[in-house]
């Protein structure tokens, strides 16, 4: 009979090998592509590094993950960093990765790209979700670092612009961990006050990794939610942030969002000012046009020179007496008696005269009518008639007359 | 004679003097009603340029205190001063 050889347990030899590995491979960086990626519901990630001829399980445990720029894709080239660990009631190892970085494009720019796709697919980068800047805003909110370059520039442009425009500074945290959160604060702030008229959230250049506040999903969506319009300013001109795509406004700079946003007092009034020349011209026009309807109207000789009319009329009544002296006291005295007659003639025509000759005039004597004609008066009723010299008083007695 | 509530904004104000100009061009008020347009449109302008004149508005920046949100005076050389 053989002798049985010595053997390990499994335990053992399990033991053995997994401080052999553990210790040989730590702290190891691991290039490969990423296939069967699982972000289970307990947080922890789990997928395996492959090539061409060998796999190699490993996971990402929840703090990890959660330090994780971009959202591991399966078929993504990675440069994994970590440590091979064995699992002994599997029997199976696995690189339990630190960190993780894209392949052939930074991580940044990976996780830029991924959530960009996100939130664009929601709509939250649409044109049509950008409203108006005010045009003349009273008080401006600013989320910023209060110790930063953008908050100097911002002052000093908005100063020189226009000072009666007042300024609110929300100081936020704007870069590392967590200063989107503290930017989304401040966005959130300001909306629950009623007199902000519009907000700039921004901070001075930096490197991606500093501006990436900017690019988080949390401030993002905070921007969206603002019901006051908002202006990114992050950075130089060449950065563009998420947040830029999503406010209502991307200025380049901060010194360009106070130029943006800070209305020009001197503009203001030099707009106030052509607007009243305008209308002075217009009111001076329209009172030149109803001064020569006016002159137009004295124009005529009756308002010129009434003097002149006078004379006029002053000379044709000379020129008619000194006609009349010359054609001699024959032809006046005949003038004069024509003058008489249709004096005389005007003097019957008086009611007094008529009278003389004999008419009468009769009125009802209760309400003083003019009895014209017989249906003027009925039986019974008294009437008063005056003659050229007197009056009479009578009854009636009976009333006939045609129809 | 102007209500001055109404320009409660410098919008609104350039609004009615954008009208006002607009009717005057229009040729449509006579004389009197254009001299009465002008007035207001002078009492809007000299509203707002006293409004523009009225001090420097201050620069707040929110700080918390006792839990609160609360605004306070910022000194902006404090932004200069730790500048790097």
């Amino acid at each position: 009979m053989l002798e049985q050889p010595k053997a390990y347990t499994v335990s053992a030899i399990t033991r053995i090998i997994k401080a052999t590995l553990e210790e040989q491979f730590q702290s190891v960086w691991v290039e490969g592509e990423i296939s069967n990626y699982h972000h289970h519901t307990s947080g922890h990630r789990y997928l395996s590094l492959k090539d061409e001829h060998a796999v190699l399980k490993a996971v990402i445990w929840r703090s990890v993950g959660a330090t994780l720029k971009f959202t591991p894709q399966d078929g993504q080239r990675v440069l994994a960093f970590g440590d091979i660990n064995l699992y002994e009631k599997g029997g199976q190892y696995q690189l339990v990765i630190r960190r993780l970085q894209p392949v052939g494009i930074g991580a940044l720019e990976l996780a830029f790209r991924q959530l960009h796709e996100k939130l664009s697919a929601e709509g939250l980068f649409d044109e049509a979700r950008k409203r108006p800047l005010p045009e003349y805003p009273r008080k401006v909110g600013i989320v910023t670092s209060p110790t930063g370059a953008a908050i100097r520039d911002i002052i000093q442009i908005s100063r020189r612009r226009n000072p009666s425009v007042e300024l609110v500074i929300y100081p936020s945290a704007v870069q590392g961990d967590g200063a989107e959160d503290t930017i989304a604060a401040g966005l959130a702030y300001f909306n629950t006050r009623d007199d902000i008229d519009v907000i700039i959230t921004g901070r001075g250049g930096g490197s991606l990794e500093d501006l990436w506040p900017f690019n988080t999903e949390t401030v993002v969506r905070a921007i969206v939610a603002s019901r006051i319009p908002v202006v990114s300013a992050v950075g130089h001109e060449i950065d563009i942030t998420l947040s830029d795509l999503a406010a209502d406004l991307r200025a380049p700079t901060p010194s360009a969002a106070a130029e943006l946003v800070v209305w020009s007092r001197d503009e203001f009034r030099r707009r106030l000012d052509d607007l009243v020349y305008t209308q002075a011209q217009q009111l001076s026009y329209l009172a030149e046009h109803a001064r020569e309807a006016l002159c137009s109207l004295l124009d005529r000789p009756v308002f010129r020179r009434p003097a002149d009319l006078f004379n006029q009329r002053r000379q044709a009544l000379d020129n008619s007496l000194r006609l009349l002296g010359a054609a001699g006291k024959n032809r006046f005295d005949r003038i004069r008696n024509r003058l008489s007659l249709v004096v005389s003639r005007l003097e019957a025509l008086s009611p007094m005269k008529t009278l003389a000759r004999g008419y009468s005039v009769s009125r009802r004597l209760d309400d003083g009518a003019l009895v014209r004609s017989w249906k003027d008066a009925a039986k019974g009723d008294r009437l008063e008639t005056i003659l050229a010299d007197g009056r009479l008083v009578s009854l009636v007695d009976e009333t006939s007359g045609k129809s | 004679m102007t209500d001055k509530v109404k320009y409660k904004s410098y919008e609104a104000a350039v609004e009615r003097l954008e009208q006002i100009t607009a009717q005057m061009e229009s040729g449509e008020p006579g004389l009197e009603e254009a001299i009465k347009l002008y007035t207001e449109a002078l009492e809007i302008a000299r509203f707002c340029d006293q409004k523009l004149n009225e001090a420097e508005a201050k620069i707040k920046i929110i700080m918390e205190k006792n839990g609160l949100l609360q605004e306070e005076e910022f000194e902006s050389d404090r932004a200069e001063a730790e500048e790097e």
